[in-house]
């Protein structure tokens, strides 16, 4: 083969490896690896379109019964403020201090510097874990079962198995029927957004979208300093912002 | 794991140990019991092929478990030694064995009361826990009490905060991760049984892969306490491969044992103040 095409083939093989890279990679979606923290401090979630929250009757009276509780200084309804349990999701998503993006082929991982709480978001088919038994992510937890993929550089996660034992946000209640999808991308190199949509029939007459947006901070802030909420909690300190 | 221990142990007191003296060999309904124990927490994989881990010895990443039966008290030391007690730490010990096993109601270590628990007690529970590395850290998360113990690696300075996991600094001796932890917030229950450490502690990890058939990680435990021991020792565990185990369990523990009543709830007691 003469020089000249010797080196055309090679470029053209080079090519093709680099394009064959250049769609896995694809696959996987962008890289949201980094370290995050909420742009603006939030304690409540904000409808998207502006519009007020889409309660039914039973949603706004729970709302409204935990509103009137925080206004006299009453947190019995939220086991996070009175004793540290795990907000869950997506309340976890409004924690001010950073978290971790630890992205990886097959698991997603969250992992906040909040009380050391992580989320795991298992991407494509996840392996069975024996463990956890048949029906595992129906089992109502705070943080639930994600399962995540992407749709070109957005990485798209539906959270089920949700306890109703928890709450959206400072004051939002849920019930275990919700479902959470997250449309979660770069927004530019330094912003993550989720756009969270919010679908819950006992509480919500429709499915209701909010959006969060966070910074990128500095790589080296991960590993986190190590907090213990419980030790908050015990000097009198409020385990998430009021 | 704490209930059967405590039944093989207080079984074995029965049989006429004492405490401090270390409980009589286990008969062979324990040993079939805790081996039982060993294989609900360790189930064949579902898969009958297992995606496997990276070729680079030093590329820890993935989710591990103990395949080793867990120890309740550890005793001896990896070359079959007695653990060099002092005086004081077999007096602490002897206090815990008694509330354990004759008052049966034991004190409350970190774990009970959903703290992380130090890495000896941690990498002694059969329990998934996985490794990530990023470019300048080394962290592993335990599904136990959502623990995170983070090796910074090659760092030139000391955390001044005291962390219930220690202060970690890691480093490469050739493919072996050396882990030098000190700096412990309080003092430590080496294992379930309370063997008892100092706040002072310097332990010293050695973590490596191996493969003796299968995928293993080794991680060489050495611990350096003159409050408590008389002499540094060291104990060596193995860690299975088990990337479908990925997915944990979550472990809210927190809600349990905030409540006024909640130690009490669970069965505990909380130990005497003059403890180390």
């Amino acid at each position: 083969m003469p020089k000249a095409q010797r080196w055309r083939t090679c470029t053209a093989m080079l090519t093709a490896a680099l394009m064959g890279m250049a769609g896995s990679a694809q696959a996987q979606g962008a890289s949201i690896e980094g370290v995050w923290k909420l742009s603006a401090p939030q304690t409540l979630l904000k409808p998207l379109d502006g519009e007020s929250i889409p309660f039914t009757e039973s949603g706004r009276l729970a709302y409204q019964s935990h509103k009137d509780a925080v206004a006299k200084g009453d947190y019995s309804f939220d086991s996070t403020m009175t004793s540290c349990a795990s907000p869950g999701q997506p309340r976890l998503m409004l924690t001010p201090e950073p978290f971790a993006i630890l992205q990886r082929r097959s698991m997603i991982t969250l992992v906040y510097q909040w009380n050391r709480l992580f989320r795991q978001i298992s991407v494509g088919k996840p392996l069975k874990n024996p463990l956890l038994g048949p029906d595992y992510e129906l089992f109502s937890t705070n943080q639930g079962y994600a399962e995540g993929h992407w749709e070109g550089d957005t990485l798209v996660v539906r959270t089920i198995g949700l306890s109703d034992k928890k709450l959206l946000d400072n004051l939002l209640p849920n019930s275990d029927r919700l479902t959470l999808t997250e449309h979660i991308r770069l927004r530019d190199r330094n912003t993550l957004e989720d756009r969270i949509t919010i679908a819950d029939p006992e509480m919500f007459s429709r499915a209701w979208d909010t959006v969060l947006t966070y910074e990128r901070q500095p790589d080296h802030l991960f590993p986190f300093p190590e907090d213990v909420c419980l030790d908050r909690l015990e000097v009198k300190q409020p385990p998430l912002p009021r | 794991m704490l209930a059967l221990g405590q039944m093989s142990w207080a079984q074995a007191l029965q049989d006429g140990s004492s405490p401090g003296q270390g409980p009589a060999p286990l008969g062979a309904e324990q040993q079939r019991q805790m081996a039982a124990f060993l294989k609900e927490k360790l189930p064949p994989p579902e898969e009958s092929s297992l995606p496997p881990p990276s070729s680079n010895p030093r590329d820890l990443e993935g989710t591990w478990i103990a395949d080793q039966l867990s120890l309740l008290r550890l005793e001896r030391d990896m070359y079959g030694e007695r653990l060099p007690l002092k005086p004081n730490a077999q007096r602490i010990l002897d206090r815990r064995l008694k509330a354990n096993y004759l008052d049966k109601v034991p004190y409350a270590n970190a774990g009970a009361v959903c703290r992380p628990g130090g890495q000896t007690w941690q990498l002694g529970l059969i329990y998934p826990f996985q490794i990530f590395q990023t470019k300048d850290a080394i962290v592993f998360l335990f599904s136990e009490l959502h623990t995170i113990w983070s090796v910074r690696m090659n760092a030139s300075q000391r955390h001044t905060a005291a962390q219930y996991m220690g202060d970690s600094i890691g480093h490469w001796d050739g493919n072996t991760l050396v882990v030098d932890t000190t700096n412990y917030r309080q003092p430590l229950w080496i294992d379930a049984d309370g063997t008892p450490a100092s706040a002072h502690t310097h332990a010293t990890f050695r973590i490596r892969r191996i493969n003796y058939g299968q995928p293993k990680l080794e991680i060489l435990t050495t611990i350096d306490d003159p409050e408590m021991f008389s002499a540094p020792w060291s104990i060596v565990r193995t860690y299975v491969w088990r990337p479908d185990f990925a997915v944990f369990q979550e472990y809210n523990c927190e809600s349990q044992v905030s409540s006024p009543n909640g130690l009490i709830r669970y069965g505990y007691q909380p130990e005497p103040s003059e403890a180390p």
